[in-house]
């Protein structure tokens, strides 16, 4: 065991009980000074009810939490920094308008002895937070000119500059490119090194095993297991976090690829540059690249959202030039956007209206919708997509993360498509979840549907792809057949960036060398 | 057992309350302002519940849930119309010259005007889509620009006389019921079909929900959104016709109050400013409530200070309370 001197912060027997949920229960687990943990399980495990409980946001029902050796009762969220607990949710909460300097001291403004806002004094301490974590922004720049990862840094700087001795990151990866995430994991052993404890939530495991030292896996509110990483590999974390043997989570490639039904030569956008690619009945192409790469632009430009500048696109043979969506629609295109929340779901409407709004002439009887067709239908769906709702009354927007996913295949599917172009398809969705939407996307391929799934997690990539097409800058840098031989992440990401790249090294290296 | 059964049913009755598009405390509102206008009458022996009384707010009540149908629509597409007003005074002023008193020219210009007003309601929709001017100001905008066309072709002062035919339509009745009222609720039940049953209703609540996905499910947002406008300003127009034959002068700013009054009967009524929400039987209810509670007030023999600021106080309340703005 531990001696108690390494433990920063301890959770005893926390309960969360909600009207009809118990979020939590009996939750036990320990943060040591200086460490990364990693929190994972699948969505409605209980990871944010505890985030927020140790927050200050929510109030515990049972249980106490320890911190520095003395219980600790959060009031509110202030009372939480105040202590040196600093969360970073995954949508900052920075102000677009102001700059770097500004942000991190808002509302704690160091003032001059008129009662002003002494900048020169909160520029110096800026910089000073900066050069900790050995990160270099330009620090009169607005929030909105910077990238992610620098507004995630300064998010990081704010934590820093009250002082704080834990800092809780909810999915920081999910916006990051890939070089972004290396930086990341350079600034979190920083924060390491200097003793701090950083609680790292994330659904992408490689992250784990990159960063983390200790992982605790919640399932239905409960702790499945504390473990050290090292002690760890991904199938038995996996298993932990569903609670049952995944034996492989992407299911096995169709054998039967067909000829080529979609083709576009030299297509270019604004910012596409001439790209040629194929895609052919009954397979996977998958598109990779780091954010910015013009993935999604390649897509859209497909799809008519974005106009083609010049180059063609044919459809077995046919050329098209879509003007609109609508068009892609009528020709047998679907689209599933990569944000879900502002693209895909209709957030306060029903199941049903969700479901069938791209087909809903299929249900119109003289202007006027036949609503029995239409619940039927989308009954039908629930059950073969195995989506789980209470009704199909029921808001999308209280559906978990992986069953709204499903209910936005059933409307593509209900379009009865040849070419599924999907953006992002596991996005922000737990292990299970994924799994069963893989299984979804093979069945589709050995229907004899075609699918081109645009992705930022390059397992993924790897394990669904029949054929890669790398973007780089708007061009296409390459693209790798799988048929012949399976791609590793560094020779996907040398060609994503131009040049030769490393992924970081593990935690568990790191770990030996402290 | 039969008194559980009956409870029951009380309870079913209940949750259908509660998902409906009305929500409950709209209902208890209505109910609370009828048993206060009641307590009043009781009091103070003001004549609320006469046939005369009525008979006027159901009158007041048909022109306004005209207007406030459209403003409905409207709302729900993620705008506002302020043109109303402008739309509805130059309808009554159309109506009122053209028709000149010639009973035979009502439906002829009845239509003409509805035209019109529906070509008022298009240029908002289009500056609002095409051209992705802020709702509030290419509405504000329209409507100065239709006052001052009024204004130059009227001179300043309205001319025309109001026919017969349509004085009965305004002030007449027919087994009791005043026509407006009837022509009214001819028009809401279209409305409700439209909104509630039809794909129209459909794509526009999910157009004014969420804008963007609306178009990647291969939805014409802007024929959408267009078709609210054209359907606001031709309601306005109408409603412009129906007033002079209920005041039985043409007047150069009939719709007066029209706009605020619409946009909080139809957001008392649940709809939404931001769009995606909003129902016919919400508008209806709002309206009513509305102009109860004005109509309480001038019986009350309020100054008309008072009943400026006690409808003040009310929209604001409306808005402020009932107004359910997007999350």
């Amino acid at each position: 065991m531990m001696n108690n001197e390494n433990i920063l912060l301890e959770f005893m027997n926390i309960d969360k009980q909600f009207p009809g949920v118990k979020a939590l229960d009996d939750v036990s687990m320990s943060f040591r000074f200086g460490e990364v943990h990693a929190l994972v399980g699948e969505n409605g495990a209980g990871k944010s009810t505890l985030m927020k409980i140790l927050s200050g946001v929510y109030q515990p029902s049972g249980g106490e939490i320890v911190y520095k050796g003395e219980k600790l009762k959060l009031q509110n969220p202030h009372h939480a920094q105040m202590q040196g607990i600093s969360i970073i949710f995954q949508e900052f909460s920075l102000i677009n308008t102001l700059d770097v300097v500004e942000n991190v001291f808002l509302n704690r403004e160091p003032k001059t002895s008129f009662g002003l806002f002494d900048k020169k004094k909160a520029a110096g301490m800026t910089k000073k937070l900066l050069e900790t974590i050995g990160i270099d922004i330009d620090i009169t720049a607005k929030i909105k000119n910077l990238s992610v990862i620098e507004q995630q840094t300064v998010e990081i700087i704010k934590a820093l500059s009250i002082d704080a001795d834990i800092i809780i990151m909810d999915e920081p990866s999910a916006a990051l490119s890939d070089k972004e995430l290396s930086k990341l994991f350079d600034i979190i052993m920083k924060l390491k090194a200097d003793g701090k404890t950083v609680i790292y939530i994330s659904h992408m495991l490689e992250e784990v095993f990159s960063i983390a030292d200790r992982v605790t896996v919640l399932k239905d509110g409960r702790v499945m297991a504390t473990e050290e990483v090292c002690d760890l590999d991904k199938d038995k974390l996996v298993s932990l976090m569903v609670g049952r043997e995944i034996s492989d989570i992407y299911p096995p490639r169709s054998a039967n690829v067909g000829d080529v039904v979609l083709e576009a030569g030299d297509l270019a956008s604004g910012k596409l540059k001439n790209v040629n690619l194929t895609l052919k009945k009954g397979e996977i192409l998958g598109v990779a690249g780091i954010a910015g790469s013009g993935r999604t632009a390649l897509v859209e430009t497909l799809l008519g959202i974005e106009r083609k500048m010049s180059g063609t696109v044919s459809l077995s043979g046919r050329e098209v030039d879509f003007k609109n969506i609508r068009q892609a629609i009528d020709s047998g295109f679907c689209y599933i956007p990569s944000d879900r929340k502002n693209q895909g779901i209709i957030a306060p409407e029903s199941i049903v209206v969700n479901t069938t709004i791209t087909n809903l002439d299929n249900y119109v009887v003289r202007g006027l919708i036949n609503r029995k067709a239409e619940e039927e239908v989308t009954k039908n769906q629930i059950e073969l997509l195995g989506t789980k709702v209470a009704s199909i009354d029921q808001r999308i927007e209280d559906l978990s993360g992986g069953n709204q996913q499903k209910v936005l295949l059933s409307r593509a599917l209900l379009m009865e498509p040849e070419i599924y172009i999907i953006n992002e398809p596991t996005r922000g969705i737990d292990v299970g979840a994924k799994h069963e939407i893989y299984k979804i996307m093979r069945d589709l391929t050995s229907r004899g549907k075609s699918i081109i799934m645009v992705s930022s997690e390059l397992p993924e990539i790897i394990g669904m792809s029949d054929r890669i097409l790398v973007m780089n800058q708007g061009e296409a840098a390459g693209i790798l057949d799988q048929s012949v031989k399976t791609y590793t992440e560094e020779e996907i990401l040398s060609l994503a960036v131009g040049h030769e790249y490393r992924l970081p090294a593990g935690g568990c290296d790191d770990e030996e060398e402290v | 057992m039969a008194a559980r059964k009956k409870l029951n049913v009380w309870f079913t009755m209940l949750e259908r309350l509660k998902r409906g598009a009305v929500s409950p405390g709209l209902y208890a509102a209505l109910l609370a302002l009828i048993v206060a206008a009641l307590v009043m009458q009781a009091v103070t022996g003001v004549s609320f519940f006469t046939m005369s009384n009525m008979l006027n707010v159901a009158r007041n009540f048909s022109m306004l849930g005209f207007v406030a149908l459209g403003q409905t629509l409207v709302i729900m597409s993620g705008g506002l119309d302020l043109s109303v007003v402008a739309v509805i005074s130059t309808g009554n002023i159309l109506a009122a010259s053209l028709i000149n008193g010639n009973d035979a020219l009502v439906f002829p210009v009845l239509l003409f005007t509805i035209v019109v007003g529906a070509a008022i309601g298009t240029v908002n929709g289009l500056l609002v889509t095409k051209r992705g001017v802020p709702p509030f100001i290419a509405t504000l905008g329209v409507s100065i620009v239709v006052n001052g066309l009024r204004l130059i072709a009227t001179g300043g002062i309205p001319k025309g006389n109001v026919p017969e035919l349509l004085k009965e339509m305004g002030t007449g009745s027919f087994l009791g019921l005043p026509w407006m009222v009837i022509i009214f609720v001819i028009v809401a039940i279209f409305f409700y079909i439209l909104l509630a049953k039809s794909s129209y209703g459909r794509r526009l609540r999910v157009t004014g929900s969420n804008p963007e996905v609306a178009v990647l499910s291969g939805i014409n947002k802007d024929r959408v959104i267009i078709t609210a406008y054209l359907i606001c300003g031709a309601l306005g127009a109408g409603a412009g016709v129906f007033l002079a034959g209920y005041t039985g002068i043409a007047d150069n700013w009939a719709g007066n109050e029209f706009d605020i009054n619409s946009i909080a009967a139809a957001v008392l009524g649940g709809a939404a400013i931001g769009g995606g929400s909003g129902s016919v039987q919400g508008t209806v209810i709002g309206s009513i409530i509305l102009l109860l509670i004005t109509n309480l007030a001038i019986l009350a023999h309020l100054p008309i200070q008072s009943q400026m600021m006690v409808k003040g106080l009310v929209i604001i309340l409306a808005l402020g309370f009932f107004g359910r703005g997007k999350k």
